[in-house]
């Protein structure tokens, strides 16, 4: 799942990103409405955290250009908890909308919510082959057997599980599963898929397209 | 509502008072006029028919002979015949007495039809008055309710009042402007709290955070713990200085308690002499021309101003820039002024940086992240507070953008100090050349 939080406050920016990134999520954040705004157009999110006062451009404004132009859900952060700013946020597009000071575990569990939003509607609980996948406790089991994997292995299986059969290519799952400090010239995609086949097991469940990607 | 009839139920009475008095007055003058011009046709009358028993005509002087019912050769005389020609006296003081007891019953008469002419006219008007009253009184009424409700419901509407320009339409022109100011300053009032509660609740927000996912971390150490605390203690440190600073915005909106002598250029001077190190950091060069300016007002106040103004100049300026600071006495009004080179501020943007929580984000992009180099600095209430402690002063504040080189020239003109506090400061001054 990649993340793009927009926050003027770079401390606060800083310790959600670490947060998220804790709980396997590649996040990217951005300072400003302009960055904000050039980074959900270029790079491919799931979710946007948007404060709504930004400097440069208002957060209502980011969000109005955004949610016809991106899939991306978009949860609106500010300071100012009253109805009227609630109503406010959501009239401008956001899916959901959090009153800061909030409670991470709050932020975190609405990010996923929403996440699980995209066309199609993703279940909360992922099952394929036999394999049952819950993203929210970070949990993998097949056959009963819980398996060990580690954050990107977990949002690369995440990723091709929810694609339901479609095949994801190698591009796409470095854009959904690692946020912008990644080399698109790594293996990294490679590394992370062969060592997923080898934690889950026999029989292989993963199964490479030529020239297109992989799917399960 | 009879207490707003009151005024009607006045006027009234005052109308058919007045109305009463004028008719009495008609009334009694008419009398008066016709009763003394009757006896006089009467006398005169008289004396023309007396019979001749040589008395000589009695000019019209009596009042006491009666009316011409005495007429020459009339068949009504009482008394005996031509043989009783002595009856001539005896005629006369009957006809007088006859004519003056119809003269007093017509008297008598005119007066009671008068009085109930009078009584009856008297209520008429009493009426005509209560209605004139109220349909003069109905415009005020309207005004009256219309000014409760919008009191009562939305202060955004006015009274509006059609028509010509006379008292009524003044009065309603005057309300709907003290509506306005009223619904203004509320409406700064809220924008106030909404802006301080949501610059009081970024601070909280961080701080929470920080150590909510420093918690959450598997591999949480003692050093990573005690780093997130650290960052949470800086944050409760910035809700701190913004409370202060907050609370000084107050103090100087709320007015001065006490007047003091106060020499502008040695605040100015001591503010300048504690920067001394950031100017030489930020490779700025400062020009400084300092004279003898006094001034009435709260010290801690009016150095908390020139403190603002001097970060700002410090922080908003460009590497290698200048700061040109002033400072003296025009006309027994002390003044400072401080320009600064910078970013290019349109003429537009000055009227926001003077509200408060503005950050100038629109006007350049100098405030991406939160600076945090001075006591109100980053929070945005810098000048909004330098604004408030002016206007408690009386003082003068012009924010002017420079044209060449950028940045802003401040201008602080306080009134003359009062000539008590001159006195006291008198042997001082010379010492501040």
């Amino acid at each position: 799942m990649r993340v793009l939080v927009v926050e003027d406050d770079g401390e606060l920016a800083e310790a959600v990103a670490a947060g998220l990134r804790m709980e396997g999520m590649a996040v990217d954040t951005a300072l400003d409405g302009p960055a904000g705004l050039d980074r959900a157009l270029v790079n491919d999110y799931d979710v946007i955290v948007l404060d709504r006062d930004l400097p440069g451009l208002h957060g209502d404004d980011v969000c109005g250009r955004l949610i016809a132009a991106v899939r991306a859900r978009i949860l609106m952060l500010t300071a100012a908890g009253a109805i009227e700013d609630r109503v406010a946020g959501l009239g401008h597009g956001a899916d959901d909308y959090l009153a800061k000071p909030f409670a991470f575990a709050e932020l975190v569990a609405r990010v996923r919510a929403l996440a699980r939003r995209s066309h199609p509607a993703v279940p909360p609980v992922l099952t394929a082959k036999g394999i049952t996948l819950d993203p929210g406790r970070r949990v993998a089991t097949r056959r009963g057997a819980t398996l060990d994997l580690g954050a990107k292995e977990l949002a690369v299986l995440e990723l091709l599980m929810a694609a339901s059969g479609r095949v994801v290519s190698a591009e796409e799952l470095l854009e959904r599963a690692w946020d912008e400090m990644a080399d698109p010239f790594s293996t990294a995609v490679k590394v992370t898929v062969s060592r997923l086949r080898r934690k889950l097991g026999e029989p292989p469940v993963i199964e490479t397209v030529e020239r297109a990607g992989y799917r399960i | 509502m009879y207490r707003a009839g009151s005024v009607r139920l006045r006027l009234t009475v005052l109308f058919a008072s007045l109305f009463l008095v004028s008719g009495a007055g008609l009334l009694g003058i008419t009398y008066g006029l016709v009763s003394n011009a009757n006896n006089d046709i009467i006398v005169a009358r008289f004396n023309s028919v007396s019979p001749s028993d040589g008395t000589t005509p009695s000019t019209g002087g009596s009042g006491t002979s009666g009316s011409a019912g005495a007429a020459a050769g009339g068949a009504t005389l009482l008394g005996p015949g031509p043989a009783g020609l002595p009856n001539a006296e005896l005629i006369q003081a009957q006809a007088t007495q006859y004519a003056s007891d119809t003269r007093a019953r017509e008297n008598d008469a005119l007066l009671l039809y008068s009085g109930i002419a009078l009584a009856i006219m008297a209520v008429v008007a009493a009426v005509l008055g209560w209605f004139t009253a109220g349909r003069a009184l109905r415009p005020l009424r309207r005004i009256t309710e219309s000014a409760r409700r919008i009191c009562a419901t939305n202060l955004h509407e006015r009274l509006a009042v059609q028509g010509p320009d006379d008292d009524v339409r003044q009065l309603a022109d005057m309300i709907d402007g003290l509506f306005a100011r009223l619904d203004a300053s509320l409406h700064a009032q809220r924008q106030f709290a909404a802006n301080a509660s949501h610059e009081l609740r970024t601070p909280l927000a961080r701080s929470r955070t920080l150590l909510e996912v420093a918690l959450r971390n598997p591999g949480a150490s003692a050093e990573s713990l005690r780093a997130a605390c650290e960052r949470a203690i800086a944050a409760g440190d910035e809700q701190e200085r913004l409370i202060e600073a907050l609370l000084v915005l107050a103090r100087g909106q709320r007015g001065l308690a006490r007047r003091e002598p106060v020499d502008l250029a040695a605040v100015t001077r001591d503010v300048l002499a504690a920067r001394g190190d950031e100017v030489a950091a930020r490779g700025l060069a400062m020009g400084v021309t300092l004279e003898p300016g006094l001034l009435g007002g709260d010290a801690p106040l009016v150095e908390r101003a020139v403190a603002n103004l001097a970060d700002n100049a410090l922080r908003h300026n460009r590497p290698g820039g200048a700061v040109w600071v002033t400072a003296g006495a025009e006309d027994g009004r002390a003044f400072l002024t401080i320009a600064n080179t910078g970013e290019e501020i349109p003429p537009d943007a000055v009227g926001r940086l003077l509200l408060p929580f503005q950050r100038g984000s629109e006007a350049g992009d100098a405030y991406r992240a939160r600076a945090r180099s001075g006591p109100e600095d980053g929070l945005g209430l810098g000048l909004s507070i330098v604004a408030a402690i002016a206007s408690a002063h009386g003082a003068d504040l012009a924010v002017t953008p420079r044209l060449t080189g950028g940045g802003l020239s401040v201008r602080l003109t306080f009134p003359a100090a009062p000539a008590e506090l001159v006195t006291a400061a008198g042997p001082a001054l010379p010492a501040f050349r």
